[in-house]
């Protein structure tokens, strides 16, 4: 004689309603809280570069265009990079040529306001933290669509070593 | 005894995966998303500080909240391996549930709210994380984490987080920096002063916003700088603290001013007013703070009719989902026909007709972002590849969005 069947397939569909239907648990669960947490979970190799854009002419000593006014090598969250096309574009290179990583920005010498036109500014600071593994960026090259100074520039990036690492903002 | 065959046993737990299945079109998440907010106060609290934690519940289609409770976990920072902050369950601290609500009295109107005080805070270089979950009759629950700084912060001027819970790689960081106006000879006080203002920022503002919906407010962190910058009404951006561009955490530096100003800009940052307009004017400094924000983070301009031209537009094809152009009638942007266009000045159009008003037009309130805006926000949002429950964000996601 067979033994019935019934029960089990209403247990197991039971459960499964109650594990697929209705019971539907969402977010970071109580009982799974971690006893260490990462405040900078997923950090990588960065390049930080500083770039002083000018217009060669306001009193600060800087040439037109853009140049390389401090950089260094840390760890950490690199610049977003999501969004391309902003007014200017920075891709940094290797020694080859080849593509390391690249952001889009807003161009530092143009300040917009809410109701207000917007302000030119002689000189304007980018600080960008590149994604870099092993530190192997060489060369960062800026394209400027529109607001001042329009056009490219290439700025040269010294080789890192251990001299040239950021100290963390904190002791 | 009846016999059932494999076929029948395949019909019938077919029926019952359906009547399963069916009954997911009853959760909460389905039609009006039950909603779940939560706070807490104040921003970075001092060393034994009273800390109050606030929640509201709201249940939409009334399935019946049946509870809400609230777990905190007390870690004490410390150094890792690594050289970067760290944070370690503290022996003896407060680690679980503090508070549970339930019983019929629970729900009223189909909204919850509920605060819980915790007496005597946290000691010095504490990280405390808190998770407040609801559950509805059916056991199906929803929850949301956060983590804040408490006491003394070890770690110099490292910008300090008021609201975290995830990878800073994966989210999108706004780091407030009090301006000069919050200088009034003790740095600590001005920082203080400006931590109390956007409290109101973070809570009443970006957290109202349609761009941060529902889960969408767990994309978002705030951390603020213990440096206050001598930077007034938009000089340069070098003014901006070297502590903040040289942390590990990637941020959108947020400039504070305490005062009413018009200076909102954006530029790589964005500016807010701290304090409400002390002659009793509009305050739209939750609204200005959210519409300035979108700029810099998202890329979307002022959609302001006829005003200055501070349009800009992005100039890579590839990014989908621009609110304003310079052709009439772009090529690559789904949904023209329907939405129509709206000459702005001479040469330039809006995606979208006047109404309904979208916060990049007019910031007078919190008005929603409309259908193009939130298009790149939720674009934005899956190239974040954030970690989580990918599926409630697609579920959540759909909610204002039918483009």
């Amino acid at each position: 004689m067979s033994r019935p069947v019934f029960p089990s397939v209403v247990l197991a569909a039971s459960i499964m309603s109650l594990v697929i239907g209705c019971a539907i648990a969402v977010g970071p669960d109580p009982a799974k809280v971690p006893t260490e947490i990462e405040l900078v979970e997923g950090a990588v190799d960065i390049t930080l570069v500083e770039l002083l854009a000018s217009d060669g002419v306001g009193g600060s000593g800087a040439a037109g265009g853009y140049q390389l006014t401090r950089v260094g090598h840390t760890v950490g969250t690199p610049t977003p990079s999501i969004l391309r096309g902003l007014p200017v574009d920075l891709m940094a290179v290797d020694e080859n040529g080849k593509e390391i990583a690249a952001v889009s920005l807003f161009n530092p010498r143009l300040q917009r306001f809410h109701e207000a036109p917007a302000r030119v500014l002689n000189t304007g600071t980018l600080v960008v933290r590149f994604e870099d593994p092993g530190y192997k960026i060489r060369f960062v090259e800026i394209t400027v669509h529109s607001g001042p100074n329009v056009g490219s520039f290439t700025v040269r990036v010294p080789k890192q070593d251990a001299s040239t690492l950021l100290p963390m903002p904190f002791p | 005894m009846g016999r059932f065959t494999v076929m029948a046993r395949k019909r019938v737990a077919l029926v019952l995966l359906c009547f399963a299945l069916g009954g997911c079109g009853d959760f909460a998440f389905s039609g009006n998303p039950t909603t779940l907010h939560s706070r807490y106060s104040p921003l970075h609290p001092g060393a034994s500080q009273n800390v109050t934690f606030t929640i509201e519940a709201e249940d939409p289609e009334a399935q019946g909240i049946s509870e809400v409770r609230l777990y905190v976990y007390e870690y004490a920072l410390t150094t890792g391996d690594n050289g970067l902050p760290q944070a370690v369950k503290r022996k003896d601290g407060q680690w679980g549930e503090v508070e549970v609500w339930d019983g019929p009295w629970v729900l009223q109107d189909n909204v919850f709210t509920g605060t819980y005080t915790h007496d005597g805070g946290f000691p010095d270089e504490s990280y405390v994380a808190y998770i407040v979950r609801w559950s509805d009759q059916s056991g199906s629950s929803l929850a949301e984490q956060w983590v804040f700084a408490a006491g003394e912060w070890p770690f110099g001027k490292m910008p300090i987080p008021v609201l975290s819970n995830g990878p800073p790689g994966k989210r999108v960081n706004v780091c407030f920096v009090a301006d000069a106006s919050y200088d009034q000879g003790n740095m600590t006080a001005g920082v203080r002063a400006m931590l109390d203002d956007v409290e109101e920022v973070i809570f009443d503002g970006f957290h109202t916003s349609n761009a941060l919906d529902d889960h969408q407010r767990r994309l978002w962190q705030f951390y603020y700088s213990p440096e206050i910058t001598p930077l007034k009404d938009l000089q340069p951006l070098s003014d901006i603290p070297e502590s903040v561009w040289d942390s590990p955490i990637a941020t959108h530096p947020a400039l504070v001013h305490k005062t009413n100003t018009t200076n909102y800009g954006t530029g790589p940052h964005f500016t807010l007013n701290g304090e409400e307009d002390p002659f009793g004017n509009k305050d739209p400094r939750v609204n200005v703070a959210v519409h300035e924000a979108t700029h810099a983070i998202f890329g979307l301009a002022d959609e302001y009719t006829p005003g200055p031209p501070p349009y800009f537009e992005l100039v890579d094809p590839s990014v989908p989902h621009h609110n304003v152009f310079k052709d009439p009638n772009p090529a690559n942007e789904p949904g023209w026909e329907a939405l129509g266009k709206r000459k702005l000045v001479d040469g330039w159009w809006a995606h979208e007709p006047e109404n309904p008003i979208c916060l990049m037009k007019q910031t007078d309130s919190m008005h929603d972002l409309q259908q193009t805006c939130i298009g790149r926000v939720r674009w934005y949002y899956e190239k974040l590849d954030a970690e989580g429950p990918d599926e409630v964000l697609k579920l959540v996601g759909k909610k204002n969005f039918n483009p």
